[in-house]
């Protein structure tokens, strides 16, 4: 037993202690001071031990140590002291350190009674939980940062929220891989879909797509998930209510990716664009009224032009005849006579055109199918233009495969076309030139090709030749067209549900073409 | 549960529940303190009860936390503040002035209720002990997140959960922020014997 009454054991176990131990007699002077103390406080045993705690520790402001000490002393009351509740009340540091860091401490305050010679101490403990208290301080940051995030992400929310909202728009979600769809309010209102839940098949959500538009949404998701169509996912397409009425929905979204890369799940807006498609559709229709606006005061216009040539020539020599009838020679009343008849006829040349395309045009144009051959018809025209052909000393050549040429058609009206195309041609072609044509069966088709040696259609006016009162600007040269002829031959060719069209041959001239189907479905 | 071998006189229950009121108006007054609102107490029931018994009163099948104090004297005694684990997440939060996450103050609780308890049990018990004229040896307070009826559960030395205990309860309420909570102390049949002698020989100081 030592001086102070405490075992050289005792000591030696709270030197081997990792906490800090502090012994105090019933005087409150110190009587042990372990190697912890020494090492955290700075100050040596030798220092510590015999003198009065407060000396040692002047400047302790923690009055529960205090009093829990004095308690202790006076009656045995054991006390903890948390570091929750005392903010590190020892001044005691991590050692070896620049700066001094001031521990957070744990303290137990307990009696012990050596029974030999029935004595009491005080014996303070005091345990470092700088660590945990750190532990807990990062933890605390570590929620402070998360609550901020769950706030920004509050806000986010809700700012989505409302440009959702304000964006009429319903929020959906495919899952790819359970084929199943998430709805939300909003986008169930959008679909007519009346049920309460969010998540529906894929086959159920289907049965709300207007009939002729689930092959292609069908198509455009798979394709979308098959990464064929990028990231974005946009289409447009029509939802049915159980009253029938149909609504134009916009499906827009991207496609989001697992950690593989594949094609995870589909995340977007649904908008209903009913009225926009509506304001389009006026939009167009307006459009195409405004055409067909311009279209009908250019028909004006050039209708009175083509009518008021020929009537001009009638009048003028009618009024050149009754001016000069005394005067002039027979001859010349005989040729004013024949330019009469010349106009006269060209102005019922053009209004039978005329006729002939309105009937065409509102549909009235009788087609008479029946099986021809197409050579035949070429022959009969070829023959019809002989004595002219002659005179220009023009060429024909005719290619065909032995029983490829025959097709159901009007064999009347495609003669028509024949003629036109074949009147052009000699129009254009030199004198001494050939003109060929060559029959070909072609995928279900029969194709008839007029080539000429002429100059050829310039390329601006490829497109428009088939048009009502164009003429290629080489032959407005008072040939005696109406303009309407090419416009005619569209129309044959069309109500044959065929297709005509002009190019310019690579070796010179042009090549009119048209090719109607080998049979038709009416025949 | 009346428990025949020992009847307590009328003085001596009037002598016990001075003594404890004595004792949980000290401890009232610390936890005021601690709280900075009013305290308030109920009289204290003295009642003879098994440890089931006991645990029902305090709720069946409850979570709650405890910290226990066990003390050697004229008498041995458990001495328990209990709160449910709720109200006494709001008795630190109060305690505490800094700001703090609710996470890290359920870190915290377990820490900062022991000492609650600590200095609220200590301030009844040497009150107590003053009067009696009595020296306890107290153990350092434990802290236990536990069921009502597993409460009495290896904290005092019992010859079985039929045993009757004798039971000292006292309801407590932070009258500001509506906060529960209990001061329980428990006797064993063994201790029971030493407070009545104890009980006997304070009355016969006065007569």
């Amino acid at each position: 037993m030592s001086e102070s009454g405490l075992s050289v054991d005792l000591k030696n176990f709270f030197s081997s202690l990792n906490s800090g131990v502090i012994v105090l007699d019933m005087q409150a002077n110190i009587v042990c001071w372990n190697q912890w103390m020494e090492k955290h406080s700075l100050i040596p045993g030798y220092k510590a031990i015999g003198k009065p705690f407060d000396e040692i520790f002047p400047e302790l402001v923690n009055q529960r140590i205090h009093q829990v000490i004095s308690s202790n002393i006076k009656t045995g009351l054991p006390a903890i002291l948390s570091s929750v509740l005392n903010k590190a009340p020892f001044p005691l540091y991590i050692p070896n350190t620049k700066e001094k860091e001031r521990l957070q401490q744990q303290i137990n305050i307990t009696s012990i009674e050596i029974s030999t010679t029935s004595s009491r101490y005080c014996l303070i403990n005091i345990t470092d939980v700088t660590a945990s208290i750190k532990r807990e301080r990062a933890l605390e940051n570590q929620v402070q940062e998360r609550k901020k995030t769950e706030l920004r992400l509050i806000k986010r929310t809700d700012q989505l929220q409302s440009a959702l909202y304000a964006s009429n728009a319903g929020v959906f979600q495919f899952d790819i891989a359970t084929k199943e769809i998430h709805l939300d309010k909003k986008a169930r209102q959008i679909c007519f879909i009346i049920s309460g839940k969010s998540i529906f098949s894929y086959q159920q959500w289907l049965k709300n797509i207007y009939q002729p538009d689930t092959h292609s949404l069908e198509q455009y998701l798979q394709s979308s998930i098959n990464e064929e169509l990028g990231y974005q996912f946009d289409f447009e397409f029509r939802v049915q209510g159980v009253d029938d009425e149909i609504r134009w929905v916009v499906i827009r979204g991207v496609i989001g990716l697992d950690a593989n890369n594949q094609s995870k799940n589909i995340n977007g807006v649904l908008v209903d664009i009913s009225r926009q498609k509506e304001h389009q559709e006026l939009v167009l229709a307006k459009e195409a009224a405004e055409i067909a606006n311009q279209a009908k005061s250019a028909f004006l216009a050039n209708m009175s032009h083509e009518l008021r040539t020929p009537l001009h020539g009638i009048l003028s020599f009618a009024n050149l005849g009754q001016t000069r009838i005394d005067k002039a020679p027979r001859e010349k009343l005989e040729s004013y006579f024949s330019r009469i008849t010349e106009s006269g006829h060209r102005l019922l040349h053009l209004l039978n055109d005329l006729l002939d395309l309105s009937k065409m045009e509102a549909g009235k144009m009788d087609i008479n199918f029946v099986e021809y051959d197409l050579k035949v018809l070429v022959g009969q025209a070829i023959d019809e233009q002989k004595a002219r052909m002659d005179e220009l000393k023009i060429n024909t050549e005719c290619y065909y495969q032995s029983g490829e040429s025959f097709a159901v058609f009007d064999n009347i009206r495609i003669f028509q076309v024949i003629t036109n195309f074949l009147s052009n041609a000699i129009k254009h072609t030199p004198i001494e030139g050939i003109i060929s044509f060559d029959i070909k069966k072609l995928n279900g088709y029969l194709q008839l090709e007029i080539k000429d040696q002429g100059v050829g259609i310039p390329e601006g006016e490829i497109h428009t030749i088939f048009d009502k009162f164009q003429q290629s600007s080489f032959t407005e040269d008072g040939s005696g067209g109406t303009g309407l002829g090419l416009a005619i031959c569209k129309e044959i060719i069309e109500g044959h549900n065929g297709l005509l069209g002009v190019k310019n041959n690579p070796e010179g001239g042009a090549c009119f073409y048209f090719k109607i189907p080998l049979k038709q479905k009416q025949a | 549960m009346e428990n025949s071998h020992f009847e307590f006189s009328e003085m001596q229950y009037d002598l016990l529940k001075e003594l404890f009121n004595l004792g949980i108006g000290s401890a009232a007054s610390s936890l005021s303190e601690l709280v900075n609102q009013e305290v308030i107490l109920s009289v204290p029931d003295i009642i003879f009860e098994t440890p089931e018994e006991l645990a029902n009163r305090l709720g069946h099948d409850q979570n709650i936390f405890s910290v226990s104090q066990a003390m050697e004297g004229p008498f041995d005694m458990h001495s328990m503040l209990i709160f449910n684990p709720e109200d006494s997440f709001d008795v630190v939060k109060q305690m505490l002035d800094e700001h703090l996450s609710d996470e890290t103050l359920t870190e915290l609780q377990s820490e900062a209720l022991t000492e609650i308890g600590n200095i609220v049990l200590n301030s009844c018990i040497s009150v107590i002990a003053e009067a009696l004229g009595e020296s306890f040896k107290i153990q350092l307070p434990i802290f236990r997140d536990t069921k009502t009826h597993e409460l009495l559960d290896n904290s005092i030395p019992k010859r079985g959960s039929k045993e009757v205990l004798i039971s000292i309860l006292v309801k407590m309420e932070l009258k500001k922020s509506l906060i529960n909570g209990h001061l329980v102390f428990v006797l064993n049949t063994d201790s029971m014997e030493d407070l009545y002698k104890t009980l006997n020989t304070l009355l016969e100081s006065y007569e």
